[in-house]
């Protein structure tokens, strides 16, 4: 009895010790086994979703995509340390000992080397057939026109953790839209690695990117920056920027900024470049605004562009004198005259007529002091001071366009309501999306609000047209062209006072003033040859306008 | 009684025979099948091969027909940019025209 006893237990303990074994592979070790056995017999791979492209208004491609590899080490795999270490950082140029430290740890499984490398430095890699040495796809931008709108395009960067990420302008802000949704493929391999088309198969299609089309005319675009490099060198300005607008949707014809970068190797520049000026930097308008302010009294109705005030002397506001910028005063002029001569003393007369709580309305509502909304990710707004904070001379600086500041798409949004009728539009750049199927999704314009009437616009057009024909810019003219415009030089800011020798050169307009095709603003930083506009900034816009006629087949008036 | 076992036997023996059959059909299917894995394979990277193939020659043509190129190569070929554009209206033109008759 003893021994059946002795033989059962024996058993028992066999029996417990079996399940307590298959107790350890089935429930403790599951989950690693399951991912060991499955990588035996299964593809399981990401599908990456391909970025969007960029496109002009005719759908030349700007930003395209390209096939690059990330290229890395398994340190297991690798015989001679060293001699690896020396052949790749020498064809991939990466520092010898960065890659020996990375590269050393025998246990680690697999080390990035570097991402984004070129087919042409894989083909050479691979020719050396070394072992411990391997290539994952990937995709990099490819940019066909080189640096053309670079601040307006942005770049693709990594994220923090190794992943594609726009970062500026439209890969910043329509990152989401262009980088889509990775897919999957779970499938089931054979010994030699080839797919069993019997077995189980789990795929998950990526949804590829958007591609965005812009108002951008990439003929037009070439024109300006060539132009601007031009003006910038000509004019021997620290910095420009010009950017043309389309009033009657708000679409960014072009826009570009020098200096510039190259988002194909942005690395290799200072990351000041990277913020695009028109959009992100502000500026003391100067005369440029006296076109809205005046617009601003018309629509009250506190003078008519016929109104006449007597410009005897500099005006006195509290203790500070306001002069003309050339300190000459041509006794009773009217408003038209004002603007054509851009008296300062004229548009404080203006200014005191509208009042405090008017001015700040129209300096409100054409759009000052708030972001405009535009697509683009490095938008920043200067803020207004409160309504309260607004001295006597802080009221009759700002109708002349000091002690305010705005950013350059602002002002060139604010001129826009004056050539499109009345409405301040969203700017926009991108227009449509489409998607990989081929649906596309259009963009609508966007009225943001009616700031003055029709009547108001068409009579300060034809007075701006009167301000170009008869001010001090008109010898640089295209003869032929009703152009709107108005020019602007505004001294700089330096340490809560005015530096005399530095000023900010612009020109903003529109045309053919009866039906603007487009409204453009030219700025130019620190000109050197001449600190004002209209020696600088008004010949620059000049010049880009009858490139633009020809481009746009106006013929001058009476063709 | 016979009768039936007979038939009995015979759609015994028929179901056999078309379990065995489709069973054999099976595992040639199967069998070509997975070895057509291999080739599914060799078209996948073929067609891969193709599409990057294709993506470069996008790039190419959008390259070679950027302005900064075409500009480059316009200068080569000896053109220059205008120094005037002038514009004929309707009326210069008949007048002209008329001067000529």
């Amino acid at each position: 009895m003893n021994r059946i006893s002795a033989v059962f237990l024996f058993f028992t303990l066999i029996f417990a010790l079996i399940i307590l074994r298959l107790y350890y592979w089935q429930i403790v070790m599951r989950s690693s086994l399951k991912i060991e056995a499955d990588s035996q017999h299964f593809f399981k791979f990401s599908l990456p979703a391909i970025r969007g492209e960029i496109r002009t208004q005719d759908m030349t491609p700007l930003v395209m995509n390209e096939k690059v590899y990330l290229v890395y080490a398994e340190p297991k795999n690798i015989e001679n340390t060293a001699t690896f270490a020396k052949a790749v950082s020498e064809i991939m140029t990466v520092d010898l000992t960065t890659l020996l430290t990375k590269i050393s740890d025998k246990k680690t499984f697999w080390v990035p080397i570097k991402h984004k490398v070129n087919e042409e430095i894989v083909s050479k890699l691979k020719a050396l057939k070394i072992k411990g040495l391997g290539y994952a796809r990937e995709s990099d931008r490819y940019y066909p026109e080189s640096s053309m709108s670079a601040n307006m395009l942005g770049f693709v960067g990594l994220d923090e953790n190794g992943n594609d990420k726009g970062y500026f302008g439209l890969e910043g802000y329509y990152n989401r839209e262009l980088r889509g949704k990775d897919g999957s493929l779970l499938q089931e391999k054979d010994v030699r690695g080839a797919p069993i088309l019997v077995g189980e198969i789990t795929r998950i299609e990526p949804e590829n990117g958007r591609t965005l089309v812009l108002y951008l005319d990439r003929v037009v675009q070439h024109i300006i920056e060539k132009k601007l490099l031009d003006g910038i060198e000509k004019y021997g300005a620290k910095e420009g920027s010009v950017i043309l607008m389309d009033p009657k949707t708000g679409g960014i014809i072009a826009s570009a900024s020098f200096p510039s970068y190259n988002p194909q190797n942005y690395t290799d520049f200072d990351k000041s470049y990277y913020k695009n000026s028109v959009v992100g930097s502000s500026y003391e308008p100067g005369s440029t605004i006296k076109a809205l302010v005046m617009a601003a009294g018309i629509e009250e109705g506190v003078v008519t562009p016929d109104s006449t005030m007597d410009e005897q002397g500099p005006v006195r506001v509290g203790e500070y004198a306001i002069r003309t910028w050339n300190n000459e005063y041509h006794g009773r002029i009217t408003m038209t005259q004002i603007l054509e001569r851009s008296s300062n003393v004229g548009m404080v007369f203006v200014g005191e007529k509208l009042g405090k709580n008017k001015l700040l309305k129209y300096v409100h509502d054409f759009g000052f002091g708030e972001p405009s909304g535009i697509d683009l990710e490095d938008e920043s707004s200067p803020e207004l001071r409160k309504s309260s904070d607004w001295t006597d001379i802080d009221l009759a600086t700002a109708s002349f366009g000091q002690g305010i500041a705005v950013t350059p798409l602002q002002m060139v949004r604010a001129v826009s309501a004056i050539a499109n009728g009345g409405k301040l539009m969203e700017p926009r750049v991108v227009q449509s999306m489409k998607d990989d199927h081929g649906s596309v999704y259009p963009i609508q314009p966007k009225v943001v609000r009616k700031v003055i009437s029709e009547r108001t616009a068409k009579l300060v057009s034809d007075m701006m047209v009167l301000a170009v024909d008869n001010g001090e810019a008109k010898w640089a003219k295209p003869k032929g062209y009703r152009i709107a415009g108005k020019t602007g030089t505004a001294q700089i800011p330096v340490a809560g006072h005015y530096d005399a020798t530095k000023t900010i050169a612009s020109f903003v307009g529109f045309a053919p003033a009866d039906n603007p095709k487009f409204v453009m603003l030219v700025l130019l930083s620190e000109p050197t040859s001449s600190q004002w506009g209209s020696e600088t900034a008004a010949p620059l816009f000049f010049s880009i306008a009858k490139e633009l006629f020809i481009h746009y087949d106006i013929a001058p008036n009476g063709y | 009684m016979n009768m039936f076992v007979k038939i009995a036997k015979s759609v015994l023996v028929a179901a056999c025979c078309i379990v065995f059959a489709l069973g054999l059909t099976e595992i040639i299917v199967a069998n070509s099948m997975v070895t057509l894995g291999k080739q599914v394979k060799t078209i996948n990277d073929e067609l891969d091969s193709l599409r990057y193939e294709n993506e470069a020659l996008e790039r190419k043509i959008a390259s070679a027909s950027s302005l900064s190129t075409i500009e480059v190569r316009a200068r080569g070929l000896g053109f220059v940019e205008r120094a005037k554009t002038v514009r004929l209206s309707q009326e210069s033109l008949s007048a002209r025209l008329g001067s000529l008759r």
